[in-house]
């Protein structure tokens, strides 16, 4: 397992360190405006950035022949799916870390942001990949890495239609109580790990049939 | 048990294409290199794709090191070395880089022995593989599958794209790898003089078939091709005749026995290609000589 999460991120490296300076710069940029959108952006653009990596790595892996070539190795085929979603959870975690490092250095050193607004933001930014990724991945298994373009918008939709559907549901469910802003953020990320989760075994089971 | 791999009806069908591998049987035993010869599409890939589990077969069973095959348990594959002969590896890799992937994945993996090839091949440690050339990306394939203590070596193509040097002194590797006899290779390629050079056996394959399978000092001693007229043709052994191709009025015809034919018949000196040729543009003789 060790090995293929590996693999993964050497394939993705360079993609890796430019997305992580990238977002180093348009964060810091962001947050010295000290504008309101531009605290709201900077929350969540690091999820946008970075984890979005773990997707390259199924491109490549058809691209070079090793995703008929890891079929011959001694690991079990949901070792290789996992591997993809780990790696995947390994540059979330590493925006997480990053978004609250920079948000930190400024909070100490400039102006107070954690605020409710940056949680909300940061737990919609991290719903929202969570939900890309929970479709993009057993998309790509069923339909290959040529639709890479059909892949993504559709990940993309899926994502603002379970953001609104949730709104949605919330709203009926709780009606516009106070701290709506908050329960809802909190709700959109838990259901989009329920939805990553289930995703995974989507995932495995059209893999696990899959030939190369 | 004699066998390395034991393949025992095979049969592999395509859901989108006409072409099925048709229950093919054969075996490798230990100590020995074993040529899969055929044209492209006669199902080479496809066989080597089922032993692997990169593709699911529809019947058949194969056993290896006495074992049948499980594609749910994949430890067996720590003994099997593989080249494709496509790309195997990310492009983005150098070669140490490979070898830090491969130590987390093979138990045995062996850094001295794969170093060891990485030199024998002259392969730059730092470069991309994204910069290979494809002789270059064959030559870190086999360093690979010779490097995690592997006893079978399943080999597509693994000598194309290899200029005439390196090809030799990869072939003396592989001589080198059965000869201890607790090892052996299954290898395919469309440069049958490789094959000539270090194969004991040979399997001959065709629109998913399996037309001939033969010792290669067999082959070289006892087999031939001839030429005759269509009456001689008629007084051969029916059942020395493997192939026949017409050429003008005379018969080009691949014999299983050269010692017991009619007069009119000459002999001439042959290579495996020549047989490859005619097994393969020839009219067949239904019977599979094995």
């Amino acid at each position: 397992m060790k090995g293929l999460i590996l693999n993964n991120l050497y394939t993705v490296e360079k993609g890796i360190k430019s997305s992580i300076g990238l977002t180093i710069l348009a964060i810091s940029l962001l947050l010295f405006t000290q504008n309101p959108v531009a605290l709201r952006v900077a929350a969540f653009l690091p999820f946008l950035l970075i984890p979005v990596n773990a997707f390259e790595v199924l491109k490549h892996d058809d691209k070079s022949g090793w995703s008929k070539f890891e079929l011959t190795l001694p690991v079990e085929r949901h070792k290789i799916i996992q591997s993809k979603y780990i790696t995947f959870v390994l540059l979330f975690s590493m925006s997480l870390v990053l978004t609250f490092v920079l948000f930190y250095f400024v909070h100490t050193f400039l102006y107070p942001t954690f605020t409710n607004t940056f949680f909300n933001f940061l737990l919609r930014g991290m719903g929202g990949i969570l939900a890309i990724a929970a479709l993009h991945y057993p998309l790509t298994y069923l339909l290959g890495t040529e639709k890479s373009d059909t892949i993504t918008i559709s990940s993309m939709g899926f994502c603002f239609g379970m953001f609104f559907i949730v709104f949605m549901l919330l709203e009926l469910v709780i009606g516009t109580v106070d701290g709506f802003d908050g329960i809802f953020s909190v709700t959109f990320f838990a259901v989009s790990i329920v939805l990553f989760i289930v995703s995974y075994f989507v995932s495995y089971m059209i893999y696990k049939n899959k030939e190369f | 048990m004699s066998n390395i791999l034991e393949v025992d009806g095979l049969r592999k069908v395509y859901a989108k294409s006409q072409f099925v591998l048709k229950d093919i049987d054969f075996s490798i035993p230990y100590g020995s290199i074993v040529g899969f010869i055929g044209e492209n599409g006669a199902g080479k890939t496809t066989t080597m794709g089922a032993i692997l589990g990169t593709l699911k077969k529809d019947r058949g069973a194969i056993t290896i090191f006495g074992k049948k095959v499980d594609v749910t348990k994949p430890k067996i594959r720590e003994d099997i070395g593989v080249v494709f002969d496509d790309m195997n590896f990310s492009s983005h890799l150098n070669v140490d880089q490979l070898a830090k992937v491969m130590k987390n994945i093979y138990q045995q993996w062996d850094n001295d022995k794969y170093n060891h090839y990485i030199q024998l091949f002259s392969l730059p440690k730092k470069q991309k593989i994204a910069g290979f050339s494809r002789g270059m990306s064959m030559k870190l394939s086999i360093a690979v599958a010779l490097s995690h203590g592997a006893k079978l070596l399943i080999l597509d193509e693994a000598t194309a794209g290899l200029d005439p040097v390196a090809r030799d002194d990869i072939l003396e590797v592989f001589i080198d790898f059965v000869k201890d006899k607790d090892h052996a290779i299954f290898l395919s390629s469309h440069i049958t003089s490789d094959i000539e050079k270090i194969a004991d056996e040979l399997i001959f394959i065709k629109n998913g078939e399996i037309i001939l399978k033969v010792n290669k000092d067999e082959l070289l001693h006892n087999y031939a091709i001839v030429q005759c007229r269509s009456d001689t043709f008629h007084e051969i052994n029916e059942d020395d005749v493997l192939a026949y191709i017409t050429k003008d009025e005379m018969l080009n015809v691949l014999v299983s026995n050269k010692h017991g034919l009619p007069r009119g018949c000459q002999i001439s000196d042959f290579t495996i290609d020549d047989i490859t040729l005619l097994l393969m543009k020839g009219e067949n003789n239904e019977r599979t000589h094995s």
